[in-house]
């Protein structure tokens, strides 16, 4: 294809936003109250962190892993499918970065790590708040986004994780941010197209 | 006697045997004489509804409401989702395989008899009416395969399409060095590139056209949608911008069928109703197409 130059980012937009909406509906309903368990993991995420401990640093990575997972598999293998082509390569992506963040836990942090930034739990929060954008933006309830279930809580959740490790080596937490950032990049551009 | 009434009764007389009440106007086939009605129906997007039930049965019912106005041709295509399978359902519950003339696509660098033949599963048909080389992808590996298939009885007639004005010098090469049933391109109040090549090409080569975004996905009616239709659009009974459009379009002597895509019963009401009343003659589409470009 010498022509993919001439493709607009809506050329790619395959279904029409009730559509989406409506399939985040069904995954969510289908999945009640699997969400409520997914908030309380969004919420032990910040109390892993702060207590700087190893094991429970790497009790969040694997928390991280498991959210991924579960996306992955759940929302772009099983739903998303259904009307996006391109839903393989997004489950892909997401398997990568559960295995990732499941082999990074076991890594040797350095003994003495910086605190955590602000930014990072800001993150964190993010993630934790982010189904409210649902109602904020004229959505019903049901077709809020929850992290672990939906890419971009879980993706902001993994970048404040990232930031607030304490002494995993810089590579390390740049390797695991890099797949969140581009799920949100696209994220960003579906939700603008949608909102068109 | 006005040409625009030599018109409508041209258009009545195509109109068939089975009544210009009922029956949409229809145009022919070049390359068979076989006649299709003008408007057809496009599923990218508005049929790529996935699985659930309520999304599926409103399609059927737009199926349902396009045959009941006499409408025949329904395209898509691997890439439209999964806008094949819900049309395979549309057809099966409302039984209308014998109805429908299928038009579908391949898409694809590898294998197109797997592809096409996946597809055919999906439509629930015993086979394709029309079978065309989607965007031209591997159109060198694909066309002698849709050749050869033609030639066995296993389709109907063989085409090509593009859309957006894309590849439209390679495109032409094609239509003059290839044995082609059928074409389709972007053709619409606003498009109007393939009036300088492809559909005088068309027309003398007798190869049929089928035509994508006639309403730029909803873009050129949200444009037109900011004025009040002029008052002269009852003279070609217009009751609505998309009709004005569609007018537009299926009037060009080359065209032989429009494609637009609706996931609503009122608007395939609507879209079909184009292919009942008067078309435009040259001088009409002309003020139409001026009154569009100032909008």
């Amino acid at each position: 294809m010498t022509e993919w130059w001439s493709y607009g980012l809506a050329d790619f937009l395959m279904f029409s936003p009730p559509v989406y909406w409506r399939l985040v509906q069904r995954y969510n309903e289908a999945w009640w109250p699997g969400q409520l368990l997914a908030t309380g993991a969004a919420l032990a995420l910040p109390l892993l962190l702060r207590t700087g401990r190893v094991a429970a640093q790497r009790l969040a990575l694997l928390l991280l892993a498991a959210a991924w997972a579960w996306v992955g598999w759940a929302f772009h293998w099983q739903r998303y499918t259904e009307i996006f082509l391109g839903a393989p390569w997004l489950a892909a992506l997401a398997v990568v970065e559960a295995v990732l963040l499941a082999g990074m836990a076991f890594l040797q942090p350095a003994p003495a790590g910086h605190a955590a930034h602000g930014i990072a739990w800001g993150l964190l929060a993010a993630a934790l708040l982010y189904p409210l954008l649902a109602p904020l933006t004229g959505h019903a309830w049901s077709e809020a986004e929850v992290f672990g279930f939906m890419t971009d809580p879980t993706a902001l959740g993994t970048l404040g994780a990232v930031a607030a490790l304490r002494g995993w080596p810089a590579w390390s937490r740049v390797t695991l941010a890099a797949l969140p950032m581009l799920s949100l990049l696209l994220g960003l551009a579906t939700r603008w197209l949608i909102a068109r | 006697m006005k040409r625009r009434t030599l018109l409508q009764w041209a258009s009545l007389a195509a109109a068939g045997e089975a009544g210009a009440q009922a029956a949409p106007l229809t145009r022919a086939i070049p390359s068979t004489g076989e006649r299709i009605p003008l408007v057809g129906l496009g599923t990218w997007i508005t049929f790529n509804v996935g699985s659930d039930p309520p999304a599926r049965a409103q399609c059927a019912e737009v199926m349902r409401a396009f045959f009941d106005a006499g409408g025949r041709l329904v395209d898509s295509s691997p890439m439209y989702g999964s806008s094949q399978d819900v049309i395979g359902d549309g057809l099966r519950t409302l039984r209308a395989q014998q109805r429908v003339f299928s038009a579908d696509k391949v898409w694809t660098g590898g294998d197109g008899a797997a592809q096409l033949e996946q597809s055919r599963r999906r439509w629930q048909v015993p086979r394709f009416d029309l079978m065309q080389v989607h965007n031209l992808l591997a159109w060198e590996r694909q066309l002698p395969l849709l050749q050869a298939m033609k030639d066995r009885g296993q389709l109907r007639y063989v085409g090509i399409t593009t859309s957006e004005g894309r590849r439209h010098r390679e495109f032409e090469e094609i239509m003059r060095t290839q044995r082609l049933d059928f074409v389709q391109f972007t053709y619409n109040l606003l498009d109007r590139e393939a009036e300088q090549r492809l559909l005088p090409l068309a027309a003398d080569r007798g190869i049929a056209v089928l035509v994508n975004r006639t309403f730029q996905e909803g873009e050129l009616l949200r444009k037109l949608e900011r004025r009040k239709l002029p008052p002269w659009a009852a003279e070609i009974e217009c009751t609505s911008w998309a009709q004005f459009a569609l007018k537009f379009a299926v009037s060009h002597p080359a065209v032989t069928c429009a494609i637009p895509a609706t996931r609503r019963v009122d608007h395939v009401r609507e879209n079909l109703a184009v292919a009942r009343g008067p078309l435009p003659d040259e001088p009409m589409r002309r003020r139409m197409a001026a009154y569009v470009s100032g909008a």
